[in-house]
């Protein structure tokens, strides 16, 4: 017999974009709200200071069970699947895109306008800012205008990132913290930071991620959270395009879910929110449900980091707290009539060149005390991993699309994923590096030092689009604010509706994305009511 | 690297030995046939691997292997984390799955399984190279019978593993104390205290540092 489960909205995905939306649905309306999430649920700060230790001392996962084996897609970044999603043990970075981004056509002459502009977006920026308790400060280049200053304090500049940062300024680089949604102060009933220096498993509860979301919304009895549930299709009544349901498995018992909603919001990321609308082909859809414009899956982006390792001419003591970290934004504006190049640039710890070895450089081995004077001599000077994320313009086949070799252990095909720079970035690729080099050379020339390395990424990072937002129904598949043009009761949320992926970490602005779109969503159903 | 790589063969025939108390193999540390051979030799189903390694012999090993400013105390807490170590040790365990480039992964085999063979060829040695048991070499000796192993075990080794892997004993235990946090302190003569939760402005402006040599008790 099939469990069917009913409420008014159905949220689809448990990572920080369905726990935003449920948080602000609840609080804004008084529709009952779902959230269905295929993997497990781990309420288990008291477990973490344990789970921590056992990944620092053998490597273990500091998030056990937090994966499914059988959702292995191709070119994915992370296999969290878990009520809190990636952002479980996200490194809590939050820098806002800049107002350029949502207009680079039309400053720049390359890339895609955003429907939406800064001012649409900055208050869910606010808002996604005060949910998630960022610490952070305006930096000396200042930033775009903001609507309300940081929730928190920044984080004390530790010894190491004053030295960095003060490197950096002889180079005439100003470098500040970047923000970060850490507390520096009890907030929302968590922890002060305590600077373990593990954030991807904090164990005090000062990060934020959505699991304490989910947690207080779960104890108010706000929401009905469904877990280890895999949401196989959509299904659509053929009269009215609406979505009547989501079929689902329980991944333990193999049995049958239902969820019935009068509105649906995709909520499963990059990946698995493409990926189900493919899935949901059927006659009528045959290309997958809200894929009219042929574009779903389509223009999937992020930034591609380019990073140097550069001894510094100053002593490093690494260990203080690597997750604290210093940024600029210095180059996400454009000098007037320069080719399109924009970036950001962070500064992390770095014990590169710098750990204990058996062997030197000549191959001689090395025991006893001759290991720690060699260790000893090589940290002298510091390193510093100094790190661009710039934007790449996604191609309209940089996509998803169903792997026709793999499966998942419910016979459904796996999402395989390609992303391909647009031709405009791919001619602007040598500059762009060759712009990043010189700045990696310009800190060494002027701050002292000496260029080690220097790396480009094997992918793009905090990936999104798939499901592109847009202002014509034949160039996108969901409207500014998120609805699909072809399912008025279906919306997507966060991360697959981005236009283009901007130039540095993108967790903040599918937040405030998602945020937008739930005030829409609200809107709307109380106009129908 | 030499063994200790978790196969599915390996890990098998591990927990099928482990499990049925059935002895795959003997100790024949002289003549082990390869790697599969030499962990199962010493797979016990009551006693952790690692957890009958006499203490003694290796305080000695610490003493040709570690610092010299190591006071007696600090050796002995070297090795005591050690053990303790191996003893919390859980082969197959779930690792992270990586960011970026993503897989699962379990932990490899008790890095342990082979420390039996380790000293029973360190053993012959000593009496092959110097006529002389093992526990009655001086410190240059062993610290050049040491090398000899090590160089033989690891021979593209440069940099240590992040934690003990199966390598050998020796380089297992100098990658124990110098991926510490103490190693580590010890490196920068400062309290750097490496993964310590500490308090938000604690050490904002300045680390402490660590007692010299010299000054520290025994």
């Amino acid at each position: 017999m099939t469990r069917s489960v009913q409420s008014d909205v159905c949220i689809i995905g448990g990572g920080i974009t369905g726990a935003m939306m449920a948080a602000r649905l609840t609080e804004t309306t008084d529709l009952s709200v779902t959230v269905v999430e295929a993997g497990s649920t781990f309420f288990d700060l008291a477990d973490r200071f344990a789970h921590r230790q056992r990944s620092l001392d053998y490597g273990e996962n500091a998030w056990p069970g937090d994966t499914i084996a059988d959702q292995a897609a191709e070119g994915i970044i992370s296999r969290t699947m878990a009520l809190g999603g990636s952002a479980l043990h996200w490194g809590g970075t939050v820098p806002r895109f800049s107002r350029e981004d949502f207009r680079i056509r039309s400053l720049y002459g390359v890339g895609f306008d955003w429907p939406i502009q800064w001012e649409d977006i900055e208050p869910f920026y606010c808002e996604g800012e005060r949910r998630m308790g960022v610490a952070g400060e305006v930096g000396p280049v200042g930033e775009d205008p903001r609507s309300d200053p940081y929730p928190m304090d920044p984080h004390p500049m530790n010894p190491n990132l004053r030295a960095y940062r003060d490197w950096a300024a002889r180079a005439g680089i100003p470098f500040w913290n970047t923000p970060s949604a850490k507390n520096t102060r009890v907030y929302d009933g968590r922890s002060i930071c305590q600077r373990c220096d593990t954030c991807t498993i904090c164990p005090t509860g000062a990060k934020y991620s959505p699991d304490f979301t989910f947690q207080q919304l779960l104890e108010r009895g706000a929401i009905e959270v469904v877990d280890r549930t895999l949401v196989r299709r959509l299904q659509v009544d053929p009269g009215s395009a609406k979505v009547v349901r989501a079929l689902a498995v329980h991944r333990d018992s193999a049995k049958p879910v239902q969820f019935e909603a009068s509105t649906f919001v995709l909520a499963a990321g990059y990946a698995w929110s493409s990926h189900l609308l493919l899935l949901s082909a059927a006659p009528g859809y045959p290309d997958g449900l809200a894929n009219s414009s042929g574009l779903l899956g389509r223009y999937m982006g992020g930034h591609r980091p380019v990073s140097a390792m550069i001894e510094v001419p100053v002593k490093i003591y690494p260990g203080i707290n690597g997750y604290n970290t210093l940024v600029t934004r210095k180059f996400m504006r454009l000098s007037e009539g320069s080719p399109y190049v924009r970036h950001d640039l962070r500064i992390f710890e770095s014990t590169y060149g710098r750990q204990p070895r058996l062997r030197d450089d000549a191959g001689n081995l090395l025991l006893g005390d001759a290991i720690l004077q060699d260790w000893r001599s090589r940290t002298e000077r510091g390193c510093a991993r100094v790190r661009a994320y710039y934007d790449v313009i996604p191609s309209r086949d940089s996509r998803l699309t169903l792997d026709p070799d793999r499966t998942n252990d419910w016979g459904d095909p796996l999402p395989r994923i390609e992303m391909l720079d647009h031709d405009e970035s791919l001619a602007l690729r040598d500059h762009t590096h060759a712009k990043i080099h010189a700045i990696f050379e310009q800190l060494v020339r002027r701050g002292g030092g000496r260029l080690l390395t220097t790396g480009t990424g094997g992918y793009l990072d905090h990936p999104c689009g798939g499901c592109r937002m847009g202002e014509d129904p034949s160039s996108s598949v969901v409207n500014p604010a998120g609805r699909t043009w072809d399912h008025d009761n279906l919306w997507i949320a966060g991360a697959p509706t981005c236009v283009s992926p901007g130039c540095t970490n993108g967790t903040n602005t599918f937040v405030a994305l998602t945020l937008r779109t739930a005030a829409a969503i609200a809107g709307d159903l109380s106009t129908a009511a | 690297m030499r063994r200790n790589k978790l196969t599915r063969r390996s890990f098998v025939v591990a927990a099928v030995s482990s499990a049925t108390g059935i002895a795959t193999g003997t100790p024949q540390v002289n003549s082990v046939a390869g790697p599969l051979a030499k962990s199962v030799s010493v797979l016990s189903p009551q006693v952790s691997p690692g957890s009958d390694l006499d203490r003694e012999l290796l305080e000695r090993l610490a003493g040709a292997l570690l610092p010299a400013e190591l006071t007696a105390g600090e050796r002995s807490g070297v090795i005591e984390s050690f053990l303790r170590w191996h003893r919390d040790y859980h082969p197959d365990a779930e690792m992270d799955a990586g960011y970026g480039f993503t897989r699962l992964r379990r932990t490899a085999l008790h890095p342990a399984l082979g420390y039996a063979d380790d000293i029973a060829n360190l053993r012959a040695a000593a009496g092959a190279r110097f006529g002389a048991r093992l526990e009655d070499l001086d410190a240059g000796d062993l610290r050049q019978l040491l090398a000899e192993v090590i160089e033989q075990a690891a021979p593209d080794m440069q940099r240590l593993p992040a934690r003990p892997d199966g390598t050998h004993l020796a380089v297992d235990l100098l990658a124990h104390y110098y991926r510490s946090s103490e190693a580590t302190d010890r490196c920068y003569g400062m309290a750097i205290r490496r993964e310590t939760c500490r308090g938000l402005f604690t050490d904002v402006e300045a680390l402490a540092p660590i007692q010299p040599p010299g000054e520290r008790a025994e």
